[in-house]
């Protein structure tokens, strides 16, 4: 998990989930931050510099993902940070276009996709082709 | 008299003049009948004196015919008879006598004859005896009978009509005295005909009396008698006189009048129908008490008969008067006219109004009104299509909505006023009061109301209350309560209405709970899927990135390894969620199958919390166990197994950290297993829930799982017989299963 490539901070309860991405993406040249729900997010949010993209999981104990966002929206400081939405939640595309954020990865999610949305999004090619965004 | 005195004494001028103006006439003849001497007025005005000297008797009447009147009764003189007899000569009548003359030796040497004019008295007597027969004609066509009796003489006459009106024949004789005439009469009667005669005897005057007779030839007819007891001046009976004929025919008639006639008040009396029979000027021929009592008309009003005061009288019970009146006025100016009509009381009362013109030969002489109570009759359909509205509005799934609809169409049909009361957790609440007077308050006894499981009647303020539970699943839920109007109360028809009511709001009520359940399992289930569906897709998402990210060749071997343990973390998850499925279909369907074998609890309790110190070291929780040696039982091994791993994996998820406590005890039959952790705790209002299938203590995605484990560790726990409690307060939970040891063989 030696990096010096973008950070990602992943918001995830599950921990095998949040492991898994962690591994995945530090495998593939960036830094990963986990933390297990909104409250964890904004306290590392409020306590580090700003990550290049939050990938957040939408139902999450304490403070749900959807909180989350409009809490990051709603922060000066934190308005620009890209969010891509990370769930196995049927209305997912609809809930991103709503809260309006960079983007949206379903559960279970292929390793390519979830690369290229990183790369798409936290301005750093992790070695695979960058896609555009296309919802699914 | 001036020649009075004596015969020898009197002038011959004189005894010439008295002859002369004899008002009649005086002959005498000789043995041949010649006459030799006549005088007197009567032959000097109509034969002229001297024409008749020296003719005879046979030349006066113009025959020698010894059978002619004058002829024979004069012949019969000469023999020595005194003749006395009426004879008509010209046109008068006179009374004559011829008697023999005899000389002084009273030897007869011929007739001496007078007569007197006797014309007027004879046509007066001849007048009364042709009005006698008359009137005996007449009685006798009349079939009148007339009877006289003389008082003084005590002589008793009968017409002859009278004594065949009695049987006796036309020449029966009266009856000779009281006693013979009241045995003519018919026994029952007798005393009474005997009253009557003997008031009239002493008191006089006018009398009359019917009364039957029994003839000889045995018929029993009955007489009607009229007659007067006269008397004079000082008050002495003279006679007793009257006339009877026979009504018995009449009186049959009569009788039979009588009889319909009563047998038609009877009728008018007995019928259900106020019946009014008015004339086409408004005055009341005749009405039955019916009538009356319908309408509450006092007798006095009644009587005035007049037909405009009772339309006054009335006026004021009816809900709409002047339609009322409208109307009648309608059909008095339209004689013509039928009709047929509702009327409205203010009182609730309903009359049906039917109304024909009476008719007499095709004329029409008035108007009959008749009037029936079909209060009771409305009040049923009202009730009837009341009932089928009501349940019509609780067909319906939002109970509460339609219960306030219920009460609102209750009022004003079956009261004043409607509540709804309803039981909920926190105590009776209510739901809808409806009042018809919005200055009146419905004073509901609400806890009585719910006390009973059966209709209340009680009063309050003056007011007559009615309350019928409403029950869904057996158990008192509410109560619908009615508020009688001022001064009423609740008849049996209306109890029966209202606890119909109460049992279709029941029905209702039960119908919205159970479809609130079993909303409530969809739901349920639904959520149950989607926690399913989102634990599964959690180990499906680690375990997919895991094998494309050590297919990407780019881990580390640490990361490898880190790959690997999430590999087969996940394969026990997604293990455990197959068997709780498995579990969960065994137990809904009834398939758990037990093996049982001696099972020591202590020892499982052990190697239980040994097989999941990974978890607990990474909750962070210590864990204390406290067991005997052993605590043995009959069960199945593996599920007691299931149901200590079940409690203490939630303890761990839930401890918060914070130390578990483990309590194994034997208690003789019984061996109890105690989970006590210091975590966030089961708020009361859904301890009871968290055995259910698909309920969690704690909001949706809290802590992962299926929220099968309470439901698996009860439904494990009752197959042995056993049973589990939970107490909990924040920071101190405690599920104490209690195991009997000898595990039933049940299923």
């Amino acid at each position: 998990m030696r990096s010096d490539g973008p950070q990602v901070l992943i918001v995830e309860d599950d921990e095998d989930v949040r492991t898994m991405l962690q591994l995945a993406l530090t495998s593939h040249g960036y830094r990963a931050a986990g933390v297990r729900n909104g409250n964890e997010a904004l306290a590392f949010l409020a306590t580090h510099l700003r990550p290049a993209l939050a990938i957040v999981d939408l139902m999450m104990p304490d403070m749900s993902g959807e909180d989350l966002v409009r809490r990051v929206k709603t922060d000066d400081a934190l308005a620009e940070l890209p969010i891509v939405l990370f769930s196995g939640h049927s209305m997912l595309p609809r809930m991103a276009e709503t809260l309006h954020v960079a983007g949206y990865l379903s559960k279970p999610v292929d390793l390519d996709r979830l690369l290229g949305m990183v790369a798409r999004h936290a301005g750093r090619s992790g070695g695979e082709p960058e896609r555009p965004f296309t919802p699914e | 008299m001036p020649a009075s005195g004596s015969k020898q004494g009197v002038r011959p001028d004189y005894l010439n003049l008295l002859l002369s103006q004899f008002p009649g006439a005086v002959w005498s003849t000789d043995t041949d009948l010649r006459l030799t001497f006549t005088y007197g007025s009567v032959i000097a005005e109509n034969l002229g004196i001297g024409r008749l000297t020296g003719s005879s008797v046979y030349d006066f009447v113009g025959t020698r015919d010894p059978r002619e009147p004058a002829n024979a009764h004069h012949l019969a003189a000469l023999t020595g008879r005194r003749e006395t007899f009426r004879y008509a000569y010209g046109e008068k009548w006179y009374q004559v006598t011829v008697e023999p003359l005899r000389d002084t030796e009273g030897k007869i040497i011929g007739t001496i004859g007078a007569g007197v004019d006797f014309t007027q008295a004879f046509e007066n007597e001849q007048r009364l005896r042709d009005s006698e027969a008359r009137l005996r004609e007449a009685q006798e066509v009349a079939h009148i009978g007339s009877f006289e009796w003389d008082a003084h003489a005590n002589r008793l006459v009968w017409s002859r009509e009278l004594c065949r009106i009695y049987g006796l024949g036309e020449s029966g004789t009266p009856p000779s005295s009281l006693e013979v005439f009241l045995g003519y009469i018919f026994p029952a009667d007798r005393e009474h005909v005997q009253s009557v005669l003997l008031s009239a005897y002493h008191r006089g005057g006018y009398f009359s009396y019917e009364h039957r007779i029994l003839r000889p030839d045995g018929a029993i007819r009955t007489l009607h008698t009229r007659g007067a007891a006269l008397r004079n001046k000082e008050g002495t009976l003279l006679r007793m006189t009257g006339t009877c004929w026979d009504v018995t025919e009449q009186k049959a008639t009569l009788d039979k009048l009588a009889s319909n006639v009563s047998l038609l008040t009877a009728t008018l009396d007995a019928t259900a129908d106020g019946l009014l029979v008015v004339d086409r000027s408004g005055r009341i021929e005749t009405y039955n008490q019916r009538f009356r009592s319908l309408w509450g008309i006092p007798q006095s009003l009644a009587d005035q008969g007049d037909d405009r005061a009772l339309l006054d009288f009335v006026l004021d019970q009816l809900e709409n008067p002047q339609q009322f009146l409208t109307g009648v006025q309608n059909l008095y100016a339209h004689a013509e006219q039928e009709s047929f009509d509702t009327l409205q009381f203010k009182d609730g009362r309903v009359y049906e109004r039917y109304s024909i013109p009476q008719r007499s030969d095709n004329k029409i002489i008035g108007r009959v009104w008749s009037f029936r109570d079909v209060t009771e009759r409305a009040r049923s359909l009202r009730h009837t299509e009341f009932l089928s509205d009501a349940t019509r509005l609780l067909a319906s799934l939002n109970a509460e909505q339609a219960l306030e609809s219920v009460a609102r169409l209750a009022v004003p049909l079956l009261g004043d006023g409607c509540a709804v009361d309803l039981l909920r957790d926190a105590g009776p609440s209510r739901l809808v009061a409806v009042v018809r007077n919005p200055r009146e308050r419905i004073a509901t006894d609400v806890r009585r109301a719910l006390a009973q499981t059966h209709a209340t009647h009680y009063r309050r303020d003056g007011r007559a209350y009615l309350s019928v539970p409403l029950l869904a699943g057996g158990q008192i839920a509410g109560a619908l309560t009615l508020m009688a109007a001022a001064g009423r109360g609740y008849g049996e028809r209306e109890v029966e209405v209202i606890e119909e009511l109460g049992r279709r709001a029941s029905l209702a009520l039960e119908n919205a709970r159970l479809y609130e359940q079993a909303h409530e399992a969809l739901r349920a289930r639904d959520e149950f899927l989607a926690i399913a569906a989102h634990e599964i897709r959690g180990p499906i998402s680690s375990l997919h990135l895991a094998v494309q990210t050590l297919r990407s060749g780019k881990l580390s071997p640490e990361g490898q390894a880190t790959a690997l343990e999430v590999i087969e973390r996940e394969d026990r998850r997604l293990g455990r969620f197959v068997r709780e499925l498995l579990d969960l279909g065994r137990i809904r369907g009834g398939r758990l199958q037990l093996s049982l074998e001696p099972v020591d609890l202590a020892e499982v309790v052990r190697e239980t919390v040994s097989a999941q110190k990974g978890d607990i070291d990474a909750s962070g929780s210590s864990i204390t166990v406290t067991a005997p040696g052993s605590a043995t039982g009959e069960w199945d091994r593996m599920r007691v197994e299931q149901i200590v791993a079940n409690l203490l994996s939630n303890a761990v998820k839930f401890g918060g950290g914070k130390p578990i406590e483990i309590r194994v005890r034997d208690e003789g039959e019984n061996v109890t297993l105690e989970v006590g952790d210091h975590g966030i705790g089961i708020p009361p209002e859904i301890q009871e829930r968290i055995f259910n299938p698909f309920e969690r203590g704690v909001s949706l995605r809290n802590y992962g799982g299926l929220g099968l484990g309470l439901y698996i560790v009860r439904s494990l726990t009752e197959a042995f017989g056993g049973s589990i409690a939970v107490e909990s307060s924040p920071g101190d939970t405690r599920f104490t299963v209690t195991l009997p040891r000898r595990g039933t063989d049940a299923v």
